[in-house]
């Protein structure tokens, strides 16, 4: 025993005036600066990018508290099925839950116990974080998609056809095509599809033909009479709705411009109004006689 | 249902910010004060465990480096001085491991060039017991260094290196004995 303690002494002596001859150089808390201003560099990317993603994500939460506490009520008052649903919101809370330690050195210790992620869990948060975020915006994107392509689908259906045609985006032009009415002496007298926004409903337009009655003013550019009429109805008319009109001005009337030949004989007016809004009465293709002046 | 004013969150955020800043400025000033009262012991234990002066402050800075990334939990100098210490063993024995597997795929010089280490070494043979501490397996030698020369206790050395105390005390005893046997069969 008495040995023992001498050996002891031994050692401790020894190991005491070897430790002497050991001397660090003077610069150590400089390169240990030098160190932690080099690994701050790098990483500040990074960092500042978890900075950030903390600093807003407790924003976020705070400020998400309201919507956390409905939908925790509206859970609770689902039944049966809220259980595994609440099992699931609790088990990913836990996974961000600050358990975890980083050890020393990165080794084994018994000192700090590790967390639930083991040593994972210091990239596997904020990449879980992240891939959450991304998944709640994909989600609400894809939902306001659906929920938008319904909304344009009601409003058509509500609308009518001819209200997807091209060149008319706004309010006005709708709710002025419901009054506006063929011309006089144009005849619909078949229906095709139009370009469409939602395709899943069809733009349905007249097509109308004019039967040869020329009226005085394309008999002033065709003195033959025999022309092809094609009215190209121009914007302005569709957008000059005023709630006290109910007709349209004239300027939004198609206008027929015959091109007229004096080598096609008994030709056809083809009227294709592109920008044509037709009332529901309309789909029925509406046979009228070419020629006539139009209502005022 | 509870609802937070605005106010009260950007409180929140602000005070996040100032801890973060609080933090690191006080990362810093530990680092300083631990520097100036342990960095030379720690490199000494250091020196003990790697064999090498050099390598020694390297693992030392290393540890300080990685002390001032981890101030936000510790916050406490002995905790820190205890996280130096650790990590200081760990470090090392990572230093010893690489060099392990550097030793098995070098070719070994001829017998009449001294190595890198010679000189270092030779600043640590001085004595046959530090000799004989030379012999030692790893964990022996840790054991009986953080006992005689960091004189810590079985508890403290248990937790720096990560065993337990039954552990520490037979690595000790194991060593104790080998070191006498090796002492008594040189004089």
């Amino acid at each position: 025993m008495t040995q023992d303690r001498d050996y002891e002494d031994i050692l401790r002596r020894a190991l005491a005036s070897a430790a002497e001859s050991i001397e660090p150089t003077g610069d150590g808390l400089r390169r240990i600066r030098h160190r932690l201003d080099s690994r701050r560099s790098p990483r500040s990317a990074l960092s500042g990018f978890a900075e950030w993603l903390e600093l807003h994500g407790t924003r976020f939460l705070v400020r998400l508290e309201p919507v956390t506490e409905a939908g925790r009520t509206a859970l609770r008052r689902t039944g049966p099925l809220s259980a595994p649903l609440l099992a699931l919101a609790g088990f990913l809370a836990s996974l961000f839950s600050p358990r975890g330690r980083r050890r020393a050195g990165g080794h084994r210790g018994p000192a700090s116990p590790p967390g639930r992620l083991g040593a994972a869990g210091a990239w596997l948060k904020p990449v879980l974080a992240v891939s959450t975020a991304v998944a709640i915006v994909v989600v609400g994107v894809v939902i306001l998609n659906h929920e938008n392509g319904t909304l344009i689908g009601v409003v058509n259906s509500n609308v009518g056809p001819a209200s997807s045609g091209a060149g008319h985006g706004n309010g006005g032009t709708t709710a002025n095509s419901k009054r506006w009415k063929l011309p006089i002496g144009v005849k619909a007298t078949q229906v095709v599809t139009g370009p469409s926004r939602n395709p899943r409903v069809k733009s349905v337009l007249p097509v109308v033909a004019c039967t040869p009655t020329p009226s005085p003013m394309a008999s002033a550019t065709a003195p033959s009479g025999t022309g092809t009429a094609t009215p190209t109805p121009s914007a302005s008319g569709t957008a000059t709705d005023t709630p006290g009109s109910p007709q349209p001005t004239d300027s939004s009337l198609p206008t027929s411009t015959p091109t007229a030949s004096p080598a096609t004989g008994g030709g056809t007016a083809t009227a294709t109004p592109a920008a044509m809004v037709l009332p529901d009465s309309a789909r029925t293709p509406a046979v009228v006689e070419c020629g006539a002046s139009p209502k005022p | 249902m509870v609802t937070r004013p605005i106010d009260v969150t950007e409180a929140l955020v602000a005070d996040t910010a100032m801890t973060r800043a609080a933090v690191e400025w006080d990362a810093d000033r530990a680092v300083t004060a631990i520097y100036s009262e342990h960095y030379r012991s720690l490199v000494r234990l250091a020196a003990f465990l790697v064999r090498d002066n050099a390598t020694a402050e390297e693992v030392v800075q290393d540890s300080f480096v990685a002390m001032h990334g981890a101030w936000r939990r510790l916050r406490d100098t002995d905790k820190a001085l205890s996280y130096l210490r650790q990590s200081v063993v760990n470090r090392s024995r990572s230093v010893l491991r690489h060099r392990m597997v550097v030793d098995k795929n070098t070719p070994k010089p001829p017998p009449d060039m001294p190595s890198a280490e010679h000189g270092a070494i030779i600043q640590l043979e001085r004595s046959a017991v530090v000799s004989a501490l030379r012999g030692l397996p790893e964990r022996q030698r840790e054991a009986l260094v953080l006992r005689y020369y960091g004189d810590l206790s079985e508890a403290q050395i248990a937790s720096v290196m990560g065993i337990s105390r039954g552990a520490v005390k037979s690595h000790t005893a194991r060593a104790m004995a080998a070191l006498r046997a090796v002492l008594e069969r040189d004089s």
